[in-house]
């Protein structure tokens, strides 16, 4: 065994201690961040599954449910050269019980968009006031083709269940367009439009028409789309600062049990320095215990990442939440713990250099 | 591994005071050590023996005073614990081992950074077989009695082969079979290596078995002299300058 191991295994209670509040800081960390990230995921999954080459909002708007795009932006842009077709899409959420938050997409099943979503039972959309329920959400809130509910104060009949294997969709509801901006009061106004270019069509040039033309529109390739909902971007900034908040208290915590450990081991870092040690050979071994435990912490903190996104309550944000860890989110979180804890290392590693040699031969 | 011989101190007016000036360990001490000379500086409990041996050892600083190493200002010695850990051996009262380290790992903790990992292992090996500890290498030193912590103390002294050792009553806590064999290890090292010893005892007989003894008394050294029939022969009687009159008297370890 590492003597640096057998070093902590001396206060087992301690280091244990240590080592659990660590990975449990790093596993909030990693499911926090992944939370957000798997939301943004979500929403650019939802775009890929489209295949369309643009994505259309109002300029400076957050987020899709806060765009406003009228009829006539709707024809302005079918009259972009190289413009193939055109799919409006509304985003709208509501209340169903038992859910708190359920999406409504409000899409024309003739348009392209909406081959990939397959209907498993009863049929697709033939008229107005009809609802298509995802297979998840349908689950969730027991309903059957032939089934009648009322979302904004209109009675909408189920006439099928769909599945498109995006949790965004399928934990959500469709109706037709002019369903949806009747029962969210819009005015024949659309949140989305998304483009197909025809064959051999740059993208560059008709997102700087786009711009040029219509300058109250934000068009953005559909691969980016995620990128550009900002709202996304402060969920995951807000996640990343609340998480980076429970590392740096855990660290800490590890800070003020090494520098409490160093201040128990006065004598032995007065013994290594008189042994002819030096004071960055002694400081380095305090680094070293310390970057052990937090190892140690970072390791444990996968499982306990997983575990909590399996254990989540996910509810009515089911179709949010994403499914796994990205591997990137996982080395994102070992890495700040990481940082955080060879930063917080420092102090304890300066108070092992100040042990005066001379200590070693005092009674203390 | 290092140069020849052991190493000379010369020590002019060491003082040290502790706790803001209130207690005085060292009040003006002179002293002159020979390369490969060994030493007993005896006197009572708190007259300031481990303190000056820790000035020796440039584990502290004076508050005034010179100390030259080698003729060398102990000031210009730098890095300091670099130059400890090529030129000095230290046995402290207790013997400070890291419990949690085997007897090997604890032999080696001099070597770090100082020898290659072969070179350490062959080195502790050499050491372990030669105090009889072999089949203790791999024991916790947590699990050795006291007087098995003081041997392998002292055989982290030497296993640097330093060119001087300074010990702080090295067998004050062990039986006297155990205490008579670090005394074998020590004088047998400097024999070997030509070695400077200086060691701090309250044990006349020992000190009496050494070339000289440095005499204190309330942070000062009152008498030097050289042994009759002591180990070394170089019994050459150096009295420090500054020492009071009838100091340098031959004390012959005895009172």
């Amino acid at each position: 065994m590492l003597p640096a191991v057998r070093s902590l295994l001396r206060r087992p209670a301690r280091t244990l201690l240590t080592v659990s509040g660590i990975a449990v800081a790093a596993g909030n960390y990693i499911l926090l961040v992944s939370l957000a990230h798997g939301m943004k995921l979500q929403a650019q999954g939802l775009v890929d599954e489209l295949g369309t080459d643009v994505a259309v909002m109002r300029a400076g708007s957050p987020f899709p449910m806060d765009s406003r795009m009228t009829g006539d932006d709707v024809e302005a842009l079918r009259q972009v050269p190289g413009v193939a077709a055109v799919s409006e899409v509304v985003v709208a959420t509501t209340r169903l019980e038992p859910r708190n938050f359920l999406f409504v997409f409000g899409l024309d099943p003739r348009q392209r968009i909406a081959g990939g979503i397959r209907v498993m039972e009863g049929r697709s959309l033939e008229g107005s006031d009809e609802l298509l329920v995802g297979d998840v959400a349908a689950e969730q809130l027991e309903l059957r083709p032939g089934d009648r509910v009322e979302i904004g104060r209109t009675r909408l009949e189920v006439v099928g269940l769909y599945h498109s294997g995006r949790a965004f969709l399928d934990t959500g509801t469709i109706v037709d367009i002019p369903t949806a901006q009747r029962v969210f009061d819009l005015g024949g106004r659309v949140n989305l439009v998304f483009l197909d270019l025809a064959d051999d069509v740059e993208l560059k040039p008709v997102l700087d028409h786009v711009h040029r033309t219509l300058p109250r529109l934000e068009a953005s390739p559909s691969d980016l789309f995620a990128a550009r909902l900002r709202n996304l971007d402060l969920v995951r900034v807000y996640a990343r600062i609340l998480a980076l908040l429970a590392v740096v208290v855990a660290a800490i915590t590890v800070a003020t049990t090494m520098s409490l450990g160093v201040v128990e081991r006065r004598q032995e870092m007065a013994v290594l320095r008189s042994l002819g040690w030096s004071r960055w050979r002694v400081a380095r071994r305090v680094v070293g215990e310390a970057m052990l435990q937090v190892s140690a912490g970072a390791c444990l903190a996968l499982p306990i990442a997983v575990a909590g996104l399996r254990l989540l309550p996910a509810g009515d944000l089911s179709g949010l939440l994403p499914q796994t860890i990205p591997v990137a989110v996982m080395a994102e979180g070992i890495a700040v713990v990481l940082a955080v804890g060879a930063l917080f290392s420092v102090g304890p590693a300066m108070q092992a250099m100040a042990a005066r040699p001379a200590d070693a031969l005092r009674a203390l | 591994m290092h140069g020849v011989g052991g190493v000379a101190f010369s020590a002019r007016g060491l003082t040290r005071s502790f706790d803001g000036g209130l207690v005085w360990a060292l009040r003006g001490v002179d002293l002159e050590i020979a390369a490969g000379e060994r030493v007993a500086i005896v006197g009572r409990t708190g007259c300031g023996k481990s303190t000056l041996l820790s000035l020796l050892a440039l584990l502290d600083d004076p508050d005034a005073g010179d100390l030259l190493v080698d003729g060398r200002p102990a000031g210009g010695l730098r890095p300091r614990e670099a130059w400890r850990g090529a030129n000095v051996g230290i046995v402290f009262q207790l013997h400070h081992l890291l419990l949690h380290l085997t007897v090997a790992e604890n032999l080696a903790l001099p070597l770090v950074g100082r020898a290659r990992r072969r070179d350490r292992r062959r080195r502790v090996g050499e050491v372990v077989e030669r105090f009889g500890l072999g089949h203790r290498a791999d024991t916790l030193a947590a699990r050795l009695s006291g007087g098995e912590r003081q041997l392998v103390a002292v055989a982290r002294a030497l296993v640097g082969d330093p060119r001087a050792v300074l010990a702080d009553e090295p067998t004050g806590s062990v039986d006297s079979e155990t205490g008579s064999t670090i005394m074998e290890a020590l004088l047998g090292w400097a024999r070997r290596r030509d070695g400077t010893l200086v060691l701090v005892t309250h044990d006349e007989t020992l000190a009496g078995s050494l070339d000289r003894v440095l005499r204190m008394s309330d942070g000062r050294i009152v008498s030097s002299g050289a042994v009759r029939g002591g180990h070394g022969g170089r019994g050459a009687a150096v009295s420090p300058p500054g020492l009071a009159a009838g100091a340098g008297t031959d004390v012959a370890g005895r009172p």
